[in-house]
């Protein structure tokens, strides 16, 4: 009898044990609608989630499809149908400037251990010797080294698309060794669309609150420029962006990242057609639609009247060069070639928009600037 | 007296006499047209303000350095390949392309290296690189020339150097940096809408100077394509006929690479819908007809790159290739 008793008491604290230890291990079903999703203001191709103690993170490929690039979480349930859990953040590979950037900003760049190239990183935290040549460069020259990577031994990697090939590089090398985040921060066509994506890296590094309140900054300042552009605007001076290529213009449609940010502080961009994307026209078709325009910004390299001539010398049929009302963004180009407008200017995009606020005013100084400069 | 003759002349070319002149005119014809059509949507603005300017200054240099670039081309692929006796001859086969680009890299490369890229000065130097490229393999394939007996020796040198140059091209992409790469590959996507009105006139010398060796040598050129015997019965130094190919089709085609960029089959295809209205391969008759098969392939690709999708300019050299690869393929598979 005692020995039965016994046994009983072993045989149901062993189903006990094998039940609360099968609860932890077996896939819940991700029940989309036990999961709370925080609305963006402005991103369209990330979103983050709650539920209980999980959190979890969508990448979409795009706005329209909202075709999952990526799907994770965080938290106590070991796994969850259809998201990969991330499990470690200590040794992460950046593909991007501008991710690096952000985990700067949130002070995680100390997880870092390779970047695509260190000469694209202006980051004013990783400008350090030290720093800077401790992370390795897995893409130096565009394509990916997969010696390089596997070098760096990441447990987490934020990718951006650059090519077919580089993808299914870096899918092979991660398979059951590293997360990898595809991040398409740079699709988003408005400017704060693609500043919000420190959500998402905040999310990651479980600085959620910091990133929120990073951009509820930024946000409210780039907010209260346009409405201030909105209501001092008597005039709205047209604008042309980029420079000629060998007699062809890369002109940026009207719902376009850089077109956004000229609506924002007041100005009209030119542009060949409506859309989110770019045309190529040729230097024909762009004097004919650029003859009247006022200002002209993002010379690219050229940062002097002299060189924007020489590319092609019949850019004097527009009237914004003629007036030497020609602006680059090369005011804080630093000697290793890096630009603190492409990465910290999508970080902080009130502070391109303060800059082009100030160029479309007469009123205001533009000696101010944080990126923009006039081409002498 | 035989030298003055066509070489080579099919019988059933012998019964269309007749139809030749027609078929000259016809594609005469349809240059014109090409052109007007061409012309036409600017012409019309003429009258507007700035219509002047745009035309002018922007348009008319176009499509003249389209019709100019497709003559010289043309006849640069002419001489070609009669010296190599090969229909399949062209720039690119002899090195002069490979080489303008490696010219063109290394000047955007080196510019930016100098910081000449601000003062413009590197986008003012690419036509003379292209040019200096071009130059360069034209003055080995030259030097080698006086070594090289056999015509395929020298096809070789050509193929081994556009290898060469291609290789060395490759190298200074890799290092260079995103815009450098930009500015190269827009170069080397080929257009007329970069040339200026100036430039038209050095595009225009280049086909005159190979229009002049050409009409002053076409006997003896004829004459070299049924054989080096021939040449020399005549009392012509065959040598000195290779020189002048050489020198006549290089140079035509290094400078319209210089100021177009690299503009590919119309070399290889004008000179063929030429020798197939006129029936035969001599080259008095094909001087005209090449020219205006060469004129209204780059002027049709032209106004196709410029019209076919609104507000967005296609790449030349995408166009050509569409074009040519079917009709080369239809030719080669007609011949045989």
């Amino acid at each position: 009898m005692k020995t039965q008793r016994v046994l009983s008491a072993i045989t149901t604290l062993s189903a006990l044990i094998l039940g609360l230890a099968s609860c932890g291990e077996h896939p819940r079903d991700a029940n989309k609608s036990d999961i709370v999703w925080i609305k963006n203001a402005y991103a369209t191709l990330f979103r983050v989630g709650y539920s209980g103690t999980d959190s979890f993170l969508e990448l979409y490929t795009d706005a329209q499809s909202k075709k999952i690039a990526g799907a994770f979480h965080w938290g106590t349930s070991a796994a969850i149908q259809g998201y990969e859990k991330l499990k470690d953040r200590s040794k992460i590979v950046s593909l991007s400037a501008i991710h690096t950037g952000m985990l700067a900003e949130l002070n995680a760049h100390r997880h870092l251990v390779g970047v695509e190239s260190r000469k694209y990183i202006a980051h004013p935290l990783l400008q350090e010797k030290s720093t800077i040549n401790s992370l390795s460069e897995v893409a130096p020259d565009g394509p990916i080294l997969p010696e390089k990577l596997a070098f760096c031994n990441p447990t987490l990697m934020f990718g951006t698309l650059s090519s077919i090939e580089d993808k299914q590089a870096i899918e092979r090398q991660a398979k059951g060794k590293f997360s990898v985040l595809w991040c398409n921060n740079h699709l988003e066509n408005h400017p704060l669309g693609r500043a919000e994506w420190i959500i998402a890296f905040g999310w990651v590094m479980g600085k959620a609150e910091k990133a929120q309140g990073q951009f509820n900054t930024v946000k409210k300042d780039y907010e209260s420029l346009v409405v201030e552009a909105k209501k001092s605007a008597g005039t709205h001076p047209k604008v042309i962006t980029n420079c000629v290529y060998n007699g062809m213009w890369f002109v940026p449609q009207y719902s376009s990242y850089v077109s956004q940010f000229i609506r924002d502080a007041g100005g009209e961009p030119i542009t060949a057609e409506n859309g989110t994307g770019s045309n190529v026209v040729n230097i024909e078709k762009a004097v004919g639609l650029f003859s009247e325009a006022d200002i002209w910004i993002n010379t690219d390299l050229c940062t002097t009247l002299n060189c924007l001539k020489s590319s092609d010398p019949r850019v004097q049929h527009i009237k914004a060069f003629r007036n030497g009302k020609a602006y680059h963004f090369n005011k804080q180009l630093q000697a290793n070639g890096s630009n603190p407008y492409w990465d910290m200017g999508c970080i902080y995009p009130n502070r391109i928009l303060s800059d082009l606020f100030h160029i479309f005013r007469d009123d205001l100084p533009t000696d101010s600037t944080y990126y923009y400069d006039i081409c002498k | 007296m035989q030298q003055s003759q066509a070489p080579i002349s099919s019988s059933s070319a012998v019964n269309r006499r007749g139809l030749r002149p027609r078929l000259t005119l016809l594609l005469g014809g349809i240059l014109g047209i090409i052109l007007l059509l061409d012309l036409e949507p600017y012409a019309t603005r003429w009258l507007q303000p700035g219509g002047d300017i745009i035309f002018w200054d922007l348009h008319f240099p176009r499509v003249f350095a389209a019709a100019i670039g497709g003559i010289a081309l043309s006849w640069s692929g002419l001489m070609m390949q009669t010296l190599f006796r090969n229909p399949l001859a062209g720039p690119f086969l002899i090195g002069i392309t490979p080489g303008a680009t490696f010219g063109v890299a290394l000047v955007t490369y080196l510019g930016a290296s100098m910081g000449l890229e601000d003062s413009g000065t590197s986008f003012a130097l690419q036509p003379l690189a292209a040019l200096g490229g071009a130059m360069l393999v034209l003055s080995i394939q030259l030097l080698l020339q006086k070594k090289l007996t056999q015509l395929h020796s020298l096809l070789l040198v050509g193929l081994v150097l556009g290898y060469f140059f291609g290789a060395a091209v490759d190298i200074i992409t890799q290092t260079a940096q995103a815009q450098q790469v930009k500015q190269f590959v827009m170069w080397g996507m080929g257009g007329f809408d970069r040339v200026l009105p100036s430039q038209l006139i050095l595009l225009g010398s280049s086909a005159l100077i190979g229009l002049l060796i050409l009409l002053y040598h076409r006997h003896a050129f004829n004459a070299y394509l049924l054989g080096d015997i021939h040449v020399e019965s005549a009392g012509k130094s065959v040598k000195n006929l290779r020189l002048w190919l050489i020198i006549g089709s290089a140079s035509m085609a290094a400078i319209v690479t210089a100021y177009c960029g690299p503009v590919s089959f119309v070399g290889l295809i004008a000179p063929h819908l030429s020798r197939k209205i006129q029936g035969t391969e001599s080259h008095g008759p094909n001087i005209l007809t090449s020219a205006f098969a060469g004129a209204a392939l780059t002027l049709t690709a032209d106004l196709l790159a410029n019209q076919l999708i609104p507000n967005t300019v296609l790449p030349i050299n995408a166009i050509l290739s569409i074009i040519g690869a079917p009709v080369v393929i239809f030719m080669l598979a007609r011949k045989d």
